[in-house]
């Protein structure tokens, strides 16, 4: 297995630059988008092209996946890299079929350019991109021309996305990677079969809505969602993602909230590790986090929005 | 094979100062990747984490001054070796090993523990001296080995065997 020593070191040294909740506090106590701009900038975050922010998130994003891309191994890379292809396939295939650009819509970061996924998606010429993809995309683009359907779609190459997670986590033989990919199969199984519970859709449809892997018993979980939100609450609380019953029970904002915190748990894990990809992938995570909330504060301090009402949209940080 | 006893205590020398000597090469190898990447990010760590990353070659010196003593007191370093009993070349050899075996695994464990510590002033600097005392409590054992085997070296020089 790769050994991460170097790499460890210098997310250890960049890890003193992240945001503390100190510097949230400050951002969201900003007198105005000007004065936050001024704040974040002091922090590291600036643009080349000018002060937009906008700008300086682009720039953010770009230098992380910079970083990243030189200190993780193949897989510890492939893992990050393969939501932001599949996220652009699925943007290419409906802008495709809608006849749209896509541009705005395509996320930097994948394993191929977002551009060329959707340039290959638009004229139906797969030649060049990785063949796994390239399958996905033609079947993604047959689907939605014959069902008219975007969510069906969506399903599809969720599914798709999992299932190369999945053998990626495995041919990584790293630990800290499966649990993971484990971790993002079972939260987004749980959240796919709460909102069928919530929506009350047939057995039929969950059975295609819920992946087929992760930890979790797929079967038992499809059968609960199909009677309702009740039955599927008894049955996750007796497995090992119990806690997030409460959650179910509060509502769809609670449970992404629940998820994104047993992901942001298993992150803090990592900050024992002096060996191996996890702390690469926690902070990796921690930043997207940051940059996130970073986006979030900016764009609500333009539109003059309440600090109240932006605090609780703010994600929690890692340091 | 009248120089058995010779050879045993020469393979023992030889193997104080290549297992301990190894063991350090890893340990500071590996607190020198972790200290690199700490000054790449911030070259005014240096001096902090270089002192991290000395300790766990003190290991390959330790090997080393055992094998001096032993080719000393077996006459190879002053040119008066005489031909030594199997018992007495057996003991030399005896003699040689804790330092060779806890050299070289105290001296990667050790590595390990610089490499935590390095990674500890990445983002506390001001905590320095607390990582230099975890990496520096390997060295208990090192120095115990070490002073078993000078201790076992000089004796058998007294011994009639």
């Amino acid at each position: 297995m790769k050994e991460y020593t170097y790499s460890v070191a210098r997310v250890r040294a960049r890890e003193t630059s992240l945001l503390t909740r100190q510097d949230v506090e400050q951002l969201l106590a900003a007198e105005s988008y000007a004065a936050a701009l001024r704040l974040i900038r002091d922090r590291g975050y600036h643009s080349q092209e000018g002060e937009d922010a906008e700008r300086v998130i682009a720039d953010a994003r770009r230098e992380l996946w910079d970083f990243v891309s030189e200190l993780a191994g193949d897989e510890a890379l492939r893992i990050l890299r393969l939501p932001v292809d599949y996220h652009n396939v699925k943007a290419s295939v409906k802008a495709a079929f809608s006849g749209m650009d896509a541009q705005d819509l395509l996320l930097d970061g994948g394993t191929e350019k977002g551009e060329f996924i959707f340039d290959c998606v638009r004229r139906r010429e797969y030649a060049g991109l990785d063949p796994v993809l390239a399958e996905v995309c033609e079947e993604a683009m047959a689907l939605i021309l014959r069902t008219q359907d975007g969510q069906v779609c969506d399903i599809y190459v969720d599914n798709a996305m999992f299932r190369e997670i999945e053998r990626t986590a495995r041919s990584s033989g790293d630990r800290f990677i499966q649990r993971y990919a484990q971790l993002l199969i079972d939260t987004a199984n749980l959240k796919a079969a709460y909102r069928c519970a919530v929506t009350e859709r047939p057995l039929s449809f969950i059975e295609n809505a819920v992946y087929d892997g992760g930890t979790l018993n797929v079967r038992e979980l499809e059968s609960a969602a199909a009677q309702g939100v009740e039955a599927l609450c008894d049955a996750v609380a007796s497995t090992s993602y119990g806690g997030c019953v409460e959650a179910m029970k509060s509502g769809a904002a609670a449970l992404e909230k629940w998820c994104a915190d047993a992901v942001a748990d298993l992150m803090d894990d990592a900050r024992w590790d002096s060996f191996s990809c996890a702390p690469i992938l926690a902070y990796y995570h921690a930043k997207t986090t940051e940059i996130a909330a970073v986006r979030l504060i900016l764009s609500a301090k333009r539109n003059q929005l309440a600090e109240n009402i932006i605090r609780e949209r703010v994600p929690g940080i890692y340091v | 094979m009248e120089n058995i006893g010779m050879v045993l205590a020469l393979a023992g020398a030889a193997l104080a100062s290549i297992l301990a000597g190894i063991g350090s090469a890893i340990g500071v190898g590996m607190a020198g990747q972790a200290a690199a990447g700490v000054v790449t990010e911030d070259p005014g760590k240096f001096s902090k984490v270089l002192i991290l990353q000395l300790l766990p070659g003190t290991q390959g010196i330790y090997g080393l001054l055992i094998a001096f003593i032993t080719l000393s007191q077996i006459g190879i370093l002053g040119g008066t070796a005489e031909a030594l009993s199997f018992a007495k070349g057996l003991m030399y050899f005896a003699a040689c090993m804790p330092i060779a075996i806890v050299g070289l695994l105290s001296a990667i464990s050790q590595g390990k523990a610089a490499v935590a510590g390095i990674h500890m002033i990445a983002k506390k600097p001001d905590q320095m001296s607390k990582g230099i005392i975890f990496a520096a409590m390997v060295e208990t054992y090192a120095i115990l080995a070490l002073l078993v085997s000078i201790l076992s070296i000089f004796g058998i020089a007294g011994l009639n065997v």
